[in-house]
């Protein structure tokens, strides 16, 4: 209940303040407020006008700047320990657009004469920087150690520029390797958008980011966690002292399951002849796991260009190139496989029943097949040469085309359906074909399966028998990247394992206290091919057959394809095709050639498939192939690190 | 509604407020500038706008409504405020350590806010009521544990800054009150005593601080920088400051989240002397003039309502504006009005409206 108060202005002052203490003690507040502002100003007073001079002085000299510190990109390793791609320490000398005095040209001025620039390129170059004031605008990177020491020594007269160590990123074998690893580049906006949230990789808009291969499919794992450097700089923007240092997290180290002695030696042997084909590829996978031994592409570019900065004309220069070496064919391109195909056409057609084991075609030289409106006319489908009586072994063996009509499309006279080119393509997709296969590089082309819808759709033609045929031999209607021929081949040689194929075998990196943990990457089974082993087996036979010349065990003769494949004390199966590629004027067509093979025959530690493109054939391709295997096969226990001699990890 | 109860709306005070306001959203745009958003107005500043126009509707609102009302919702508004501040404990976004905000979608919900004038509004009560008992250590200690609640509830957060304004809310109220100076020499020697207990169950952070106040160069600490780039920021300011969003340090970014506690020095550097000078004028005029009030007021429960809000409003200027001059250890207390927060200018516009709702009602016959 508040007590009843007199009307406040009718009453003597002096006699409130001693009826109402409280009164007394709000005037006592209020004087105690008053006094507080008092205080306050008084403090200010001294801070800014008796030593505003002081602190407007520190102020401009002594700043306090954070920067970022990069972290270490994770190393690559072959998977002998052998190292592919660094980071090596170089100069960059750079400006930081805050230090910089008012006037900034006669810097641009006399950096440009100690650079060999011209002052309005630097000028325009820090003028467009997508960073803050702070950050360095890289000038000129990789600069020599002698020219970084003139600039260092030279700082009075250019405030604003400083000299970097960056670590530039470099390739050690270019372009052997350039393939598979790819580059980094510097980030662009839109893939900055994308990341700029992740709290531990925090990217800047200066940073480089892996842009295609291995760098970019593993950028994650790769980039580290930048750090911090607090430090005091003065007005030149120099450092005075440092005040604290949050070290940065390096990158993971990735040990890849190519094996760099292995893909040397097959790019030696695709370079020795490229002058004979236009573009030349090879994928060397194990078939045991679907790891990727090596994976070649020629012609190659040399990734480090990216690293020191390509300038533009470098840059179109790769581009325009006809051969396009930037475009990596060994997973990028499809080509019709010829005869390759069969082993595929084979193991659907035994799967399915319509041939067995014991099966014998009379491989007569060629088909034809009437033409429905005139039985008198009709379209021949040729042959390499008259074979005989063959079954599956001795028609892959000697790469019969009629074995493979018959199996794929069944008579001409339209009484047999065989495999059918529904179910055939349905084979072709169970072994890969027709989908990307899942590596860990960008770039994968899907390849092509043709159906009798697609080519109403396409074409507006209905699907004739003959069409089918020229599928089942892999002549038409069909297109698969090395990869995918690869990695359909890998699953013939193991019995049915269709895996994944793997670039990455380890990724090294270490946990929160600093401890190396590395951590192994398991092969990943696509799918395990519906074919019984028995059946597979059969069609490896026919392989193992096409290396060598004798008699079936159903009596059926065969001289391989393969011959000069095999070599004695190794066991190899292989197969190869001729693609012909017509060319526009009447010129002599060009081939591609392939050759897939593998070995050893029990237990094959390698699955290997070598194209050449609009070049003579098959020949080169198989000679490649064969001297690949043999090396690979015949070479001791490691002797793949020792014989690099160099850049071991260890 | 008593229109002539409008004669005696206190347009000092309100003039007061419409500048701060003012004053305090071109300083939320020029410590705003050339962060994350690129160019072009920061959304802190829209938003501080419109909490500015939404608190002063608020407290337009809450001075034509009798004051006399809230005594009645004292305890509903007390026990509420409580019960949030348990709830932010829980379900409060976690930011550098401490629960202090509630995420409604939109907005943010700083409790501690709301809690301050339910505590001003429950102290005026129950002090108003017990008039006589205040001569009482039994009242006095009753006050204290009214005070104890939300303010332990806020150290738990924790937050040591915002639960000393309870404190210094419960001070302000208890000693205008009535209460006997010995009693008040008590509680000070209590006080003293309790120091190194406090000390030892304070958290590092904060010991860290009070080292940091003493010799900010002595660790290289964020909260180092902050002290050593608010002094340099306030003195490099100068007589008359280095203009408008032309501060150095301030556009440099060096003030960890400038917009908030450090805003003074933002205002220090740009506009100098003078433009400080300016600001502490329109504060105390506020504060003064939110004395006048309770001076004026025609009860206990108005006189002690508006002496609550006022010691909150003063103890916040004085730690704010004293840490940023480095007379104080950093708190993480806001500037009333200046510093971007929605919750704190709601709360304080609303604080304003109690202040005007008893000014203009301080004659109990009107002639």
């Amino acid at each position: 209940m508040s007590r009843a108060e007199p009307i406040t202005s009718l009453q003597d002052p002096i006699e409130e303040l001693e009826e109402n203490p409280y009164r007394q003690r709000l005037l006592l507040y209020q004087v105690l407020v008053v006094l507080g502002f008092v205080l306050l100003t008084a403090q200010l007073w001294r801070l800014q006008v008796v030593e505003g001079e002081r602190y407007r002085a520190r102020a401009d000299n002594n700043r306090f700047r954070e920067i970022s510190v990069e972290a270490p990109r994770g190393v690559i390793y072959d998977r002998n320990g052998i190292l592919l791609a660094r980071n090596r320490p170089t100069y960059t000398v750079g400006i930081v657009p805050a230090d910089l005095p008012p006037e900034p040209e006669p810097v641009y001025r006399r950096l440009a004469v100690v650079l060999g620039l011209r002052p309005q390129d630097i000028r325009r170059t820090v003028d467009q920087r997508k960073s803050d004031r702070f950050t360095l605008v890289p000038i000129q990177t990789n600069v020599g150690q002698d020219l970084a020491f003139i600039v260092e020594e030279r700082h009075r007269e250019l405030p604003g520029v400083h000299v970097v160590v960056q670590p530039i990123r470099e390739y050690v074998d270019g372009p052997l390797t350039s393939q598979v690893l790819g580059y980094v580049g510097p980030i662009t906006e839109e893939q900055h958008q994308r990341l700029k949230s992740d709290p531990i990789r925090r990217y800047s808009l200066n940073d480089r980011i892996g842009q295609t291969g291995v760098e970019s499919s593993f950028e994650r794992e790769l980039r580290g966690s930048p750090g911090k450097r607090q430090m005091e700089v003065d007005a030149g923007g120099r450092e005075v002292s440092v005040l604290s240092v949050d070290e940065p997290a390096p990158g993971s180290n990735l040990v890849l399951t190519i094996d760099v002695d292995l893909q040397k030696t097959i790019s030696d042997l695709l370079a020795a002849r490229l002058d004979r084909f236009e573009t030349a590829s090879a994928v060397a996978i194990d078939p045991a796991t679907g790891r990727v031994l090596a994976l070649v592409h020629l012609p190659a570019y040399d990734n480090n260009v990216f690293s020191r900065g390509i300038t533009e004309k470098e840059l179109q220069a790769l581009m325009s190139d006809p051969r396009r070496p930037l475009l990596n064919g060994a997973i990028g391109s499809a080509y019709s496989p010829g005869a390759i195909f069969k082993t595929i056409t084979a193991a659907g057609a035994l799967s399915e029943g319509i041939v067995k084991a014991d099966t014998k075609v009379n491989c007569s030289g060629g088909l034809i097949v009437p033409n429905r409106l005139d039985p008198t006319l009709g379209t021949r489908f040729g042959d390499a040469g008259v074979f005989g009586e063959q079954d599956v072994v001795s028609a892959l063996a000697n790469s019969c085309n009629v074995y493979f009509y018959l199996a794929g499309g069944g008579e001409p006279d339209g009484k047999t359906e065989g495999l059918g080119i529904a179910r055939l393509m349905d084979y072709a997709r169970l072994f890969g074909l027709g989908a990307p296969s899942g590596i860990d590089l960008d770039g994968e082309a899907a390849g092509f399966l043709g159906s009798p819808d697609w080519k109403k759709e396409a074409h507006g033609e209905t699907w004739y028998k003959g069409d089918t045929y020229l599928a089942a031999i892999g002549q038409d209607y069909v297109l698969a990247t090395p990869l995918q021929m690869a990695n359909a081949l890998a699953a013939i040689a193991n019995g049915g394992n269709l895996f994944r194929p793997q670039l990455v075998l380890e990724v090294e990196g270490t946990d929160e206290r600093g401890n190396a943990r590395s951590r192994p990457l398991e092969p990943q089974l696509i799918r395990r091919l519906p074919i019984a082993p028995e059946l597979l087996a059969a069609v490896r036979e026919g392989l193992r057959a096409a290396t060598q010349s004798g008699r079936t065990r159903y009596g059926t003769t065969y001289a391989g394809t393969a011959r000069g494949v095999d070599l004695p004390g190794l066991d190899l199966a292989a197969t190869v095709a001729t693609v012909e590629y017509a060319r526009p004027g009447g010129a002599e067509p060009l081939t591609h050639g392939w050759f897939a093979g593998f070995g050893p025959v029990e237990q094959p530690r390698i699955a290997l498939v070598v194209f050449v493109s609009r070049g003579k054939g098959a020949e080169d391709a198989a000679e490649i192939g064969k001297a690949a295997l043999t090396r690979y096969l015949t070479r001791g226990p490691g002797s793949g690190a020792e014989a690099r001699g160099l850049g071991s990890r260890q | 509604m008593e229109t002539r109860a409008w004669r005696h709306f206190d347009v000092v005070m309100i003039l007061a407020t419409v500048a701060l306001c003012i004053y305090g959203v071109a300083m939320v745009y020029s410590a705003t500038l050339g962060t994350e958003g690129g160019s072009g107005i920061d959304s802190r500043v829209a938003r501080q706008v419109l909490y500015l126009v939404v608190g002063m509707l608020l407290l337009v609102a809450v001075a034509t409504t009798d004051y006399q009302v809230l005594s009645s919702v004292a305890t509903a508004a007390y026990v509420s405020c409580a019960g949030v501040l348990l709830v932010v404990l829980v379900v409060g976004r976690l930011t550098h350590g401490s629960r202090r905000w509630i995420p409604l979608g939109f907005i943010d919900l700083q409790p501690s806010e709301l809690a301050k004038l339910a505590l001003a509004i429950m102290l005026a009560t129950f002090l108003a009521e017990n008039q006589d008992g205040v001569r009482s250590l039994r009242v006095v200690a009753q006050s204290a544990g009214l005070a104890l609640v939300p303010a332990a509830l806020t150290f738990a957060q924790p937050d040591l800054g915002t639960g000393l304004v309870f404190v210094a809310i419960w001070l302000g109220t208890i000693l205008v009150a009535g209460l006997r100076w010995l009693h008040a020499a008590l509680l000070a020697l209590l006080a003293a005593a309790a120091t190194p207990l406090a000390w030892l169950t304070m958290p590092q952070y904060m010991r860290d601080r009070v080292y940091v106040f003493i010799d900010p160069y002595q660790k290289p600490l964020d909260e180092g920088y902050n002290v050593i780039q608010a002094l340099i920021s306030v003195g490099s300011g100068g007589l008359t400051g280095r203009g408008f969003t032309s501060g150095t340090q301030s556009q440099l970014h060096f003030l960890r989240v400038q917009y908030a506690d450090f805003i003074f020095s933002v205002l220090a550097e740009e506009l100098g002397f003078v433009g400080a000078l300016a600001l502490l004028v329109l504060l105390g005029v506020l504060l003064l003039r939110g004395l006048r009030a309770a001076t004026v007021s025609r009860d206990a429960f108005g006189r002690l309502l508006c002496v609550g809000i006022v010691s909150g409003l003063a103890f916040q200027t004085f730690v704010n504006v004293g840490m940023n001059a480095g007379l104080l250890p950093v708190t993480g207390v806001p500037l009333p009005l200046i510093s971007y927060g929605g919750s704190s200018a709601l709360s304080v516009l609303v604080g304003i409206g109690i202040l005007e709702s008893v000014a203009m009602r301080h004659r109990r016959f009107e002639f």
